[in-house]
């Protein structure tokens, strides 16, 4: 939350005159809020994939494993999915001087995480990573 | 058509916080477990035992990281800033000492 809008709500909570007010401000569009039936697809899907082979790509620049930096681009058969994430097994981490490094355990990505995938991806096939 | 356009629904709680609070729980499940701990922040790497969760932090009993001088003391790291992880299972591989050079 940005620092203005922060203090847009501490005046409101301060004045609450100025908060009724608010109250009759009217929305251009219309606007439903659901708070039933909350459907979780991207969980769904991604459990239809399990056992599938899926190409995934996270967040952030570059991870760093014991002084070797990485893009995080992970290769691997998905065996658990759960609401918070995705866990691959075995899974390769595509390294630039070790692109076929596969990784001694489980990982599991925070959905929150998942930059993008691919499903159906061989890990085999050879990808620049530059 | 154009009335549905201007329509805007809004999902409590949302697909981000869903995803957000089911992840805590998997370390909550994964207190007293080893964990293995990836973040893009230094020092990049966190090897330990889960010992409990915080809010939205998990506290490691770090035993190994990338710097010798950070290790052998609890660690309050927030779940999300965390990139990737595995929490050890019984019946999976378990976390090896990755003190050598890959």
């Amino acid at each position: 939350m940005s620092y203005e809008k922060e203090k847009d709500i501490k005046q409101q909570q301060d004045l609450p005159e100025k908060r009724k007010e608010d109250e009759d401000r009217e929305f251009e569009g219309m606007l439903r809020i659901n708070i039933a039936n909350i459907e979780d697809e991207l969980f769904e899907e991604l459990q239809g994939l399990e056992g599938d082979s899926v190409l995934f790509v996270t967040q952030s620049d570059q991870l760093n494993l014991f002084g070797q930096t990485f893009r995080p681009i992970f290769c691997g058969t998905i065996i658990r999915v759960t609401q918070g994430d995705v866990t691959l097994f075995p899974v390769n981490i595509k390294m630039i001087n070790a692109p076929f490094f596969q990784f001694p355990t489980p990982l599991s990505i925070p959905l929150e995480k998942i930059a993008h995938f691919t499903p159906n991806f061989d890990c085999n096939e050879r990808i620049p990573l530059t | 058509m154009k009335e549905n356009n201007l329509l805007t629904e809004i999902n409590i709680p949302s697909n981000n916080d869903i995803h957000d609070e089911a992840l805590i729980n998997e370390f909550v499940n994964g207190v007293g477990k080893n964990v293995f701990i990836l973040t893009p922040s230094y020092p990049f790497v966190f090897i330990g035992r889960i010992i409990d969760v915080v809010g939205d932090h998990v506290v490691v009993d770090v035993k190994v990281t990338t710097i010798g001088e950070l290790e052998n003391r609890n660690w309050s790291i927030h779940i999300h800033q965390i990139e990737v992880f595995y929490i050890e299972e019984k019946g999976m591989p378990k976390i090896p000492e990755l003190k050598v050079d890959i």
